[in-house]
């Protein structure tokens, strides 16, 4: 039995859990950096967690169940949809368990599980925070699907790593669908991701909050897994969007030489894209809530209009 | 004869005496039997007055009872209108028929001195909490201060609203972030605030009290504690109040130093708030670009002051501080350095669409809505109310310097930015017309103590707007009585109007961009 | 449901279902009555059995006929919008074990004669049909779980929730009808696999769901969710398999309802294949709108789960609510492991629904869908895309107990404390989300959709304002199809029998004449 994929797997997932907090910890550094501000460093992130981990949990007195659970819930969704997303390698045993839909619902159901801890103490920031999440979600769920379906369209597969072998086996061209596609992806993800305009992670007004609201109860290691999950979710979009537009650099099958290749790709195009964020966080405010209906909608309509290029032009 | 005075006179007839020994002479003080109290309101209110302050004093040193006054403003007049309560009936009639401000002014009382309104239509406690024994009136000279009181239980009503999908947000008092702590409830459909109910009086330090125990000279360093941001402000018009009450003549340039701190203080604090506005909308670039200025502006203060917030230099008589002329060319270097960067920001905070977008049309509080509520400073400003003491009653040296502040009707979040950019370039100006023109000489001057049974009352145009005090001697010529009316007594009302029909995350905004003191309140 | 007769919502729910249900069979009886018509051709009744009608040859304006008729019948029952507005009326005043029956069988009958009738019976016909019953399928979905999103009737709530359920079966059906028209089996295969698996799993958890409410019902006595809160502490059980519920028919995978609905996406992924380019570009936003109906759905979910179960009590008066007995357990612990066991194993259930596809397109998926072994969902191929149910579930179960294994090698504290929320300690029931609340932005982006009237009261204290005494809320949410379509019936039908009525004087002359005029007109035109 060929060993190399399940060390590959394992590989994938250690680095997902390794680096997320990094790629926060860039985040901030670069965003620091653009305030004129000198930042905590590229650690700041570990530290914060281990800080969680070794602090006591204080649980409100009414907590049930589904608020214990969710952490952990959250927390294993993230490393799950880690191990289908090729992040170093298209070698993944797992890739086949679960295509781009399958993935987004992976999201979905840490977001489910989210909203109903943050209903399950009964304080009005919790619900709050909750159906925020909510509205946001359906209004970038539909938006989402368009764009993984035309990128998924043009690569006459729904599964990641076959999209991209469509794309390595050079079948895939320059398309002006993908463009669009890609332009509404990043919309989409700087809402799943709660990143400004559309939520701010640095804030500490609990009336503003969307996902921190939500979480505004957890303390000690549920936070830290809560923390630590939301990390891999903004480090699995980013992902998510390479591997669905520019995956060069991903190690091809059978080739585990092509590891430390695809590593120092990743961390590139990482760096790259938290610069990114960083100038689209430095340059705007956050959006009013009710102008988030026409933030979607754009990122609805760049999908849609991908899609109908697709039709049209391709 | 002033406007307020001849309403008064018509009106009353000889109801109204028109007492001495209440300084500066050019507020004019009546007394009015208490049953005619409410007519004078009445009548002052068809002159168009607004309320300011209304307070009680417990005059039992003087062997005599209580006492309710009132005071209202006209244009540049103040008048003050008293009424004694006899002791073994402590009721005032209530003004809150005509004016709004007074339905926080005599549930304060009410709480305090223990001087029941007759038909106030609210008779929870406020400042006070309901844990507090009932008849715990700490401003009554027969209170104690320094014993421990029991703790009862109490329950607080609430305004609530009825319907089905009403809830209630509870925020605070405890603030994420160094915010001061209060109590906000809000009446909420989903995003919608239905209503917001405020509740103050967490920071109650018993400041009033306080000042009773002290000196004169150590009140003026309390004043300068009742609000810390406002430190210059508070503790300008406390010893302005007292030395109109000595007739004590402040050296020139002791006032253009002051005019100096006060304009100092405003800068910092609006450069503060503009930062903080932008942060609440996750603009926090332009946070740590205006808390880079203002920390320049604060440790020049240190550098030059002895401290960052200008605290203590403004003492009865003059202030303690000098600036040289090395100081001065420092100044006027920070000024020009700071008005170049300044603009910079300017022209972000003008050409940022989304955060524009954030500001314009959240939290009006239109110029109707305000002049009822009769908020001052800033806030009346973005609200189409052209009031500024430094105007209106120029003190010195304002009496020599040409102010231009601007008035703006939006009342929205975006105006009451507008207004402190503005107000920033102003007070820029100021200060280096101050500089230029500084005179020489003393910079204190010794003041006697007051003579026993006068009064003085000073108002002065602190950053968020109009300070009051009102100060009391007593039979041996002590502090009696020392009523502080910080901007954010009145100004707090505006926020609960401000924010009906906003969404609920636009609050924190709103909030921010009064950003009204709860210590100066809850005193 | 005219069982619980008492009270008067309950007779007029009755009347509703009477009508719509009578409406809707004489409609599908004239359908079969056309179909049996072209079968013999002749007066005799033979042309009324299912063998006769599938050899009939039809012209195309009658089988247009005939199908519109039994589409419309079936519709009716199913409460397809807008013939939706019985629906809700009816499922809050039946008993809970009826509404879980009429959910799970009825609607299910009406899916079945939708397919019998195109599939079977008809068996040719036009695309257009399909598109009909796509965008049917589609409005219903989407407006379903829009209006169930307003609800804060429990009951009235799933009730919605089969309107919506119903959409998504019938966006497979007729994905299927459009393949099949452009004669491509396989897909038309696939699509109607779709639509019938959601037919099953809908019967599974909407079953689950509505015995849950009625478990509710029975302990609390409360259908209002604004009324409860904090269920999970009192009736664990009935929480947990509830969840299981709102889990899989909010489609998250590893359950039940995921399935059918990425079945649905992948259908929806293949119409590239149609040779209509018109078509080709409309069928991708139906499935963004599916995508839309699946978050809401969640959306709704929450707000259903959350606020019946999660936070504190709600109600006014403080009930001794007590978990159901173990009957009422075990039939929705049955419904649930039923949803769990499709969600993670629906290749083996595939391929028993294969034979229904067999007959009906003539090909099966079977093949392709389970040639990876039982773990495997592969519809189409394997390059194409595929799902493991069983794989998510065992990685997420891993993942979670290796995660809390590991943060439980120290014995961590969990110390219990109050509850945090702003250092404010007087926290009370109303300070808490509620249903009304939940959905307030979703009904404020939506709101055209439906008429909304909101307004606030404010009774001044001390003449102003700025210091309410009494502040009153209300808000009323009107289905706008029961404005646009019903009520001008009704009301016409009332006009109509005003107008009549003034005839109706009550004087023994005046009818004589009425007669004698009758007469002669009668006598006149039919000579």
């Amino acid at each position: 039995m060929n060993l190399n994929p399940y060390i590959i797997e394992l590989l994938q997932v250690l680095t997902l859990l390794g680096l997320a907090p990094a790629f926060v910890g860039w985040v901030r550094m670069v965003k620091c950096w653009a305030q004129g501000r000198t930042s905590a460093g590229l650690f700041q992130p570990y530290r914060d967690l281990a800080k969680l981990f070794s602090k006591e949990v204080l649980l409100a007195e009414n907590a049930s169940w589904i608020f214990r659970f969710t952490p952990y819930l959250v927390f294993s969704t993230a490393v799950l949809a880690g191990g289908i997303i090729p992040i170093l390698s298209l070698d993944l045993p797992l890739a086949s368990t679960a295509d781009v839909i399958v993935i987004v619902a992976l999201f979905a159901i840490a977001r489910f599980f989210t909203a109903l801890a943050g209903m399950d103490i009964g304080t009005a920031f919790g619900g709050m925070g909750s159906s925020r999440e909510m509205m946001i979600a359906s209004l970038a769920e539909p938006a989402m699907l368009m764009a993984i379906f035309t990128v998924s369209l043009a690569n006459r597969s729904t599964s990641l790593s076959e999209i991209i072998q469509v794309i390595y086996s050079g079948q895939s061209v320059l398309r002006p669908s993908l463009a669009f596609a890609f332009l509404a992806f990043i919309l989409i993800a700087l809402a799943e991701t709660g990143r400004v305009p559309v939520d701010n992670p640095a804030t500490h007004l609990e009336l503003t909050m969307i996902h921190e609201a939500m979480i505004l109860e957890y303390s000690g290691r549920h936070l830290a897994l809560i923390e630590w999950a939301g990390m891999m979710k903004l480090f699995l979009f980013v992902i998510l969007g390479i591997a669905a537009f520019a995956p060069w650099g991903i190690a091809a099958k059978g080739s585990l030489l092509g590891i430390p290749e695809a590593l120092v790709y990743m961390v590139l195009k990482l760096g790259a894209v938290g610069i990114g964020i960083v100038l689209i966080e430095t340059g705007l405010a956050k959006m009013r809530l009710f102008r988030l209906t026409e933030f979607l909608g754009a990122a609805f309509l760049l999908a849609t209009l991908g899609m109908l290029s697709f039709f049209i032009l391709d | 004869m002033s406007v307020l005075k001849a309403a008064i006179v018509s009106a009353l007839k000889e109801d109204a005496r028109f007492r001495a020994r209440h300084y500066p002479e050019s507020v004019i003080f009546c007394v009015v039997p208490r049953a005619k109290f409410v007519e004078a309101g009445r009548v002052l209110k068809k002159a168009y007055a607004l309320l300011a302050a209304e307070w009680a004093t417990d005059e039992t040193p003087y062997v005599r009872g209580y006492a309710i006054y009132a005071c209202y403003r006209y244009g540049s007049e103040y008048l003050i209108v008293k009424s004694d309560i006899p002791l073994d009936d402590p009721v005032f009639p209530s003004l809150t028929k005509h004016f709004v401000p007074a339905y926080r002014f005599e549930r304060q009382i009410e709480s305090l001195m223990g001087l029941t309104a007759d038909k106030h239509p609210d008779a929870r406690p406020w400042i006070k909490f309901e844990d507090w024994p009932a008849d715990a009136w700490p401003l009554r000279k027969t209170f104690d201060a320094s014993k421990p009181l029991p703790r009862v239980q109490g329950e607080y009503k609430w305004a609530r609203a009825e319907g089905e999908g009403i809830y209630e947000i509870p925020v605070g008092p405890v603030h994420a972030g160094i915010i001061e702590p209060g109590h906000f409830r809000f009446q909420a459909v989903g995003e919608t605030i239905i209503n917001l109910e405020e509740r103050l009086g967490y920071v109650h330090k018993g400041i009033e009290k306080r000042f009773e125990a002290l000196s004169w000279d150590e009140g003026a360093r309390l004043a300068g504690r009742v609000s810390g941001d406002a430190t210059v402000a508070h503790s300008l018009t406390y010893c302005m109040a007292l030395e109109s009450m000595t007739a004590c003549s402040v050296p020139d340039r002791a006032n253009w130093l002051r005019a100096l701190f006060l304009e100092r203080e405003r800068i910092a604090n609006h450069l503060g708030d503009i930062g903080a506005i932008c942060n609440d909308v996750a603009f926090a670039f332009m946070l740590y670009q205006t808390m880079r200025l203002k920390e320049m502006l604060l440790r020049t203060n240190l550098r030059l002051f002895g401290h960052r917030f200008i605290m203590d230099r403004v003492l009865p008589g003059g202030v303690t501080a000098d600036i040289d002329s090395q100081g001065i060319t420092d100044i006027l270097g920070e000024l020009n350095y700071l008005s170049q960067e300044f603009e910079k920001l300017v022209v972000i905070i003008d050409e940022n669409s989304s955060l524009e977008d954030r500001t314009r049309a959240t939290g009006i509080l239109d110029p109707e809505t305000a002049r009822d509520l009769g908020v001052v400073g800033l806030v009346a400003r973005a609200s189409g109310l052209n009031l500024d003491c430094r105007i209106q009653n120029p003190f010195p040296p304002y009496d020599r310097i040409v102010v231009n502040v601007p008035v703006l009707i939006a009342g929205d979040v975006h105006a009451r930015v507008w207004v402190r950019v503005e107000e920033i370039r102003e007070s820029i100006r100021i200060i280096s017309e101050i500089l230029t023109t500084l005179p020489e000489g003393d910079i204190t001057t010794a003041v006697n103590a007051p003579w026993h049974d006068t009064s003085g009352f000073a108002a002065v145009e602190g950053w968020r707007g109009e300070i009051i005090y009102w100060l009391q001697a007593g039979p041996q010529g002590e502090i009696n009585r020392c009523m502080v009316r910080d901007p954010s007594t009145l100004s707090w009302l505006g926020l609960e109007r401000a924010v009906l029909g906003n969404i609920v995350p636009d609050f924190p905004v709103c909030n921010k961009s009064f950003n009204q003191s709860y210590s100066g309140h809850d005193l | 449901m005219i069982f619980e007769n008492e009270r008067q919502e309950n007779r007029r729910a009755a009347f509703l279902y009477l009508v719509v249900a009578h409406v809707g069979a004489i409609a599908i009886l004239l359908s079969f009555g056309v179909l049996a018509g072209f079968a013999t051709k002749s007066e005799s009744f033979l042309g009324y059995t299912f063998d006769a009608m599938r050899t009939a040859q039809l012209p195309i304006e009658w089988a247009t006929a005939a199908f519109f008729l039994s589409f419309f019948g079936f519709a009716a029952k199913a409460g397809v919008i807008p013939l939706h507005v019985w629906l809700p009326e009816a499922h809050p005043v039946a008993p809970s074990n009826v509404s879980a029956l009429m959910s799970g069988v009825m609607l299910k009958t009406a899916i079945y004669g939708i397919v019998r009738v195109t599939f079977d019976l008809i068996h040719v016909f036009p695309v257009w049909w399909g598109a009909i019953v796509l965008s049917f399928g589609l409005i219903s979905a989407v407006m379903g779980v829009l209006y169930a999103l307003m609800q804060h009737d429990l009951k009235r709530l799933l009730a919605y929730h089969s309107v919506e359920n119903i959409g998504i079966i019938l966006i497979g059906i007729g994905l299927a009808m459009i393949f099949k028209a452009f004669n491509l089996p396989l897909l038309a295969a696939l699509g109607l696999i779709a639509g019938l698996y959601h037919t099953m799993n809908h019967a599974m958890f909407k079953g689950l769901l509505f015995m849950g409410a009625g478990a509710v019902l029975h302990a609390t006595g409360e259908r209002n969710m604004e009324e409860m809160g904090g269920l999970i502490h009192r009736m664990p059980w009935t929480a947990a398999l509830f969840l299981i519920g709102c889990v899989s028919i909010s489609a998250l995978p590893p359950f039940n309802g995921f399935v059918s609905e990425w079945l649905t996406f992948q259908a929806f992924l293949l119409s590239p294949a149609l040779p209509s380019p018109l078509i080709r570009l409309l069928i991708p936003l139906g499935a963004a709108l599916l995508a839309l109906t699946g978050a809401l759905a969640a959306a709704c979910f929450v707000k259903a789960f959350g606020v019946t179960f999660l936070g504190h009590w709600r109600g006014h008066h403080n009930p001794k609510v007590h978990e159901v007995d173990w009957s009422m357990r075990i039939g929705m612990l049955l419904a649930a492991l039923t949803c769990f066991g499709l969600g993670i194993l629906p290749s083996v259930f595939i391929d028993w629904m294969d034979i229904i596809a067999e007959q009906l397109i003539g090909t099966t998926i079977a093949s392709s869908a389970g040639r990876y072994g039982w773990m495997w969902l592969t519809p189409v191929s394997y390059e194409r895309a595929s799902y493991s149910g069983f794989i998510v579930f065992v990685g997420i179960i891993l993942v979670l107990g290796i995660a809390y294994a590991l943060l439980h090698v120290r014995p961590g504290t969990i110390r219990r404390v109050p509850i945090w929320d702003c250092g404010f300690e007087k926290i009370n029931q109303r300070m808490q989300y509620n249903a009304t609340s939940f959905a307030m932005p979703i009904r404020r982006i939506f709101g055209y959709l439906f008429s909304i009237r909101e307004r606030v009261e404010l009774a001044p204290q001390a003449g102003h304002k700025a210091f309410p005494k009494k502040i009153q809320y209300h808000l009323s949410i009107r289905d706008r199809v029961w404005g646009w379509l019903y009520k001008p019936v009704v009301e016409a039908s009332f006009w109509m029998s005003r107008k009549v009525g003034k005839l109706q004087q009550g004087r023994i002359q005046a009818y004589l004449i009425y007669s004698f005029i009758t007469i002669i007109i009668l006598l006149v035109f039919l000579r």
